[in-house]
């Protein structure tokens, strides 16, 4: 018979093992995310989320650069990617790096032009690349369109960042894809010829840029406005411009879609589905937007307030603007394209 | 003629192990660039990226490199060698001050400092090449300092004194005594800045200017493609091994013709007029500021506007990481560089063994981003690199072998110069009164090579606590450091809330920062003839 005094010990001592075990075992399913996003970025709070949410560990690999690279090399070291442009996440479908999802939740809540034809990725956000100017030295009647901005009335007045960058390789890719070549080809020509200084830096630089009064214009990622706006180093650059969104009286705005999916990693597929469906849930998407001011991809998720603002000058309701949607799978070659022509013009070279 | 049969074998099994481990040291040195190599050459033509590069932008960034590094040099040797050499050959108060301002600036990264010369000041100057040529060069003036300081202590001030003696002008000691002897120096530090300016990347597109390295990195992401990356490489790899090359034969060779006596006294410092030294330590302090003040006290500022906003609970962790990680690279240099003056032949008898180790230089001519590609491809799945890994490859190692490589030139280098200012004698002498071979060596080492590896690994673990691209790129997953932060918030041009990450780095930076002062400090100190030697540069 068992000492009754030695009864709490044991107790005490299996419920140690017990919960270390759980902890143990809750260790053991670690699931592993792969992104192009930045470690302090906008992707960390929807992992802490589903941190919070699952219980399950996320570790990231945040390296910004070389993301399709790595996961070439390492095919099934991450069980998620995530990407700020899902172009990158194309590029990896194709060479087989993905996984299709069949996952019936994301497909529900995924409208179909979001969704990859091949079930392999999904694109989880958008934002719209568009123009900001200076409201001291530009009217708002003054702009239109893209195509607008190779004029000669933009002479040195333009700032961007590099033509090499995926952003504006993903805008000049949608510029072959919806102009056709030999348009795509002057506007980009025209946009390069009118750059105030060569491209440098990020997006907001181009904003400060406007603000110090080195130029007029300048094509940014929506998000960038309520996010400097919050920064109050930042906030005298936003206060300086005003935004407009391009073409709304023809084709539409370009965007730019962030994407996400699994790869062929199999261990932890089932912890990989719930992560990509947390992220399409309205939780989930609800959560994009009040953290990146991103649009949410379901239309029961509401265009954050700050952003509805942005556009309201042109008549733009509820935030809502019109689209010039270039399908991914019409995208296929046009980077390589994009590439090669921006290097041919010398689009980065000193003014 | 048994033992003298015997005594041959042992000198041929020697030389035979040194030639194992020269080629070995080279083969590891040359390992990146050769596998890049090889993995290009099956497709250098396919897709027509090398014409393409090569008949588009290639031609101008490349001029604009060479330019950007020449400006650099400039800067780097005015700033970092010329205060050196009348440190070492002139006694004035501000000397220790003077010293102490250039070594200030390897607290910071180039890319940081960028970062802050661009929030600071909106002037067009500072976003044009000559505002990256004047950073790398003040980036790079440390090291002159140090490559010269050194040098400077080790030259007998005879030599010129012989020469005036005889009758020559000032002109002709210049280009007769002073340019022969301070040959070898000037070859190192264009080196660095050559290998520093033409291998950034970060600085460079933080500014925008448009260079080789730039490019590369811009074909290389813009098509996501290892192959692209790897052909485009060959226009730096190429051109980089062959540079090295040519500087190892040189400096070997100048080495060789211009012996400097093992035994050189220090130079008698003679006094420096009062103007003179007080214009000297004004124009340390004046090249400080853009190079450190300005931007220290911005960071400062900066960090304690956003401590509110620090998440401290990271800092330990962080700080943990980076300094472990650093702790491991120096080690892995202090290892090898440690194996090459135990196998290596001392007194430099061995062209091949001098050499070899140069060819670690290389990998600093190329963006480090590239080298971190070469890695991710040696180790991709199912290759020879990840099954010899195993889970190893998902640890930390691969930062720490890729930035051992990189910055495997700042001890070997100052290494190979102690090995060949260690008379043999000293080792055969030891030998005589029993010591074993190893032994032997580690006394005759004593005052001459730990020294010069200690200062180099303590430079080490500074480069690698700065280093950014192939932690970025070989980073195992869940891996953090104040480097990475850093990047993330600057990325964001959010460089106030990066403030509190670079100060923790410099003060893990600290230590290795005093010792190097306290060792420049202590070279030609009064009392200890010939410690120019026991310094190592």
């Amino acid at each position: 018979m068992a000492d009754p005094k030695s009864r709490p010990t044991t107790t005490l001592l299996l419920a140690f093992i017990l919960a270390a075990s759980t902890s143990a075992v809750a260790q053991e399913r670690v699931l592993r995310v792969i992104s192009d996003r930045t470690d302090q970025g906008v992707v960390r709070p929807v992992l802490e989320a589903f941190e919070a949410r699952s219980g399950v560990k996320v570790e990231g690999v945040f390296m910004d650069q070389g993301l399709v690279n790595r996961l070439e090399s390492r095919p099934t070291e991450a069980d998620v990617v995530i990407t700020k442009d899902a172009e990158l996440l194309d590029i990896a479908a194709q060479r087989g790096l993905l996984d299709p999802l069949k996952s019936a939740k994301i497909r529900a809540a995924v409208p179909s032009e979001f969704m990859d034809p091949a079930d392999r990725y999904f694109v989880d956000a958008y934002r719209a690349r568009i123009i900001f100017y200076s409201k001291a030295r530009v009217k708002p009647s003054d702009l239109s369109t893209y195509e607008d901005l190779a004029s000669p009335k933009w002479k040195g007045r333009i700032c961007l960042r590099s033509g090499s960058h995926d952003y504006n390789l993903a805008l000049f890719g949608q510029f072959f894809a919806s102009f056709g070549e030999a348009k795509a080809k002057a506007v980009i020509s025209g946009i390069g010829s009118n750059l105030a200084r060569a491209p440098k830096g990020n997006d907001r630089e181009q904003a400060r840029a406007i603000y110090e009064g080195k130029c007029d214009v300048a094509l940014m990622n929506t998000y960038y406005h309520p996010m400097m706006a919050a920064e109050p180093t930042q906030k005298a650059w936003a206060d300086a411009v005003g935004v407009y969104f391009p073409s709304q009286a023809g084709k539409g705005t370009f965007i730019m879609r962030s994407a996400a999916g699994v790869t062929k990693a199999t261990a932890n597929r089932d912890l990989a589905l719930a992560l990509l469906e947390f992220i399409v849930s309205r939780e989930g998407q609800q959560l994009i937007v009040d953290r990146t001011k991103q649009y949410s991809v379901r239309p029961d998720v509401a265009v954050h307030p700050l952003m509805v603002r942005l556009g309201a000058e042109q008549g733009l309701v509820d935030g809502r603007f019109k689209i010039d949607f270039v399908p991914l799978d019409l995208m296929a070659g046009k980077r390589e394209e994009v590439i090669r022509f921006v290097n041919e013009i010398r689009f980065d070279a000193e003014r | 003629m048994p033992g003298w049969a015997s005594r041959r074998a042992d000198i041929s099994a020697a030389g035979l192990a040194r030639l194992v481990f020269t080629l070995a040291l080279g083969g590891c040195a040359l390992l990146p660039a050769g596998y890049l190599l090889w993995a290009a050459l099956p497709v250098l033509f396919d897709g027509g990226w090398l014409a393409h590069f090569a008949s588009t932008t290639l031609p101008h960034q490349a001029r604009t490199s060479l330019w950007v590094a020449l400006e650099a040099a400039v800067v780097a040797f005015a700033v970092g060698a010329l205060p050196a050499v009348v440190v070492s050959r002139f006694d004035f108060r501000g000397r220790r001050l003077v010293t102490v301002l250039a070594l200030l600036p390897l607290l910071f990264a180039p890319y940081v400092t960028a970062g802050t010369w661009t929030v600071m000041f909106s002037w067009a100057f500072f976003e044009g090449r000559h505002a990256l040529a004047i950073q790398h060069g003040l980036a790079c003036s440390p090291y002159l300092f140090i490559i010269f300081r050194v040098a400077a202590a080790r030259i007998p001030s005879a030599f010129s004194e012989l020469a005036a003696a005889l009758g020559l002008g000032p002109w002709q000691r210049l280009l007769r005594v002073h340019v022969p002897t301070y040959a070898v120096p000037v070859a190192a530090g264009l080196m660095i800045v050559l290998a520093q300016t033409i291998g950034d990347y970060a600085a460079a597109e933080r500014l925008g200017i448009d260079t080789l390295s730039v490019g590369v990195h811009n074909l290389w992401l813009a098509s996501q493609s290892s192959s692209v990356a790897a052909v485009v490489s060959v226009v730096m790899i190429v051109p980089a091994v062959f540079a090295v090359a040519v500087a190892a034969w040189a400096a070997t060779s100048i080495i060789s013709q211009n012996p400097i006596p093992p035994a050189a006294a220090a130079a008698c410092r003679k006094p420096l007029a009062r103007p003179l030294a007080w214009g000297l330590v004004g124009f340390s302090l004046l090249c400080s500021l853009p190079a450190f003040w300005i931007p220290e006290v911005l960071t400062v500022r900066w960090a304690w506007i956003k401590w509110d906003r620090t998440r401290f609970a990271a800092i330990p962790g962080d700080m943990l990481n980076a300094a472990g990680t650093s702790l491991c690279t120096a080690l892995v240099v202090a290892a090898v560089c440690a194996l090459t003056a135990l196998l290596l032949r001392s007194g430099g008898r061995s062209r091949l063994a001098e050499r070899a180790p140069w060819l670690f230089l290389s990998n600093y001519f190329l963006p480090s981003l590239v080298l971190a590609l070469a890695f991710v491809m040696m180790s991709a799945d199912g290759s020879l690199g990840a099954q010899w890994l195993g889970s190893w490859r998902d640890s930390r190692l691969l930062v720490v072998v890729s930035e051992a490589l990189r910055f495997m030139p700042f001890a070997m280098l100052p290494v190979l110069d102690a090995l060949r200012r260690t008379p043999q004698a000293t080792i055969e002498v030891a030998r005589t009164f029993g010591a074993g071979p190893v032994r032997a060596r580690m006394v005759a080492f004593a005052g001459h090579l730990w020294p010069a590896l200690l200062l180099g690994c303590a430079l080490v673990f500074m480069e690698s606590l700065k280093e950014l691209d192939m932690s970025l790129m070989l980073q195992p997953f869940g891996y953090t450091s104040p480097a990475l932060k850093i990047y993330a918030f600057s990325r964001n041009q959010n460089m106030d809330r990066a403030a509190v990450w670079v100060l923790i780095t410099q003060v893990l930076m600290l230590l290795p920062l005093l010792l190097l002062c306290w060792r420049m400090n202590r070279l030609g100190a009064p009392g200890r003839a010939g410690s120019g030697q026991s310094a190592g540069a």
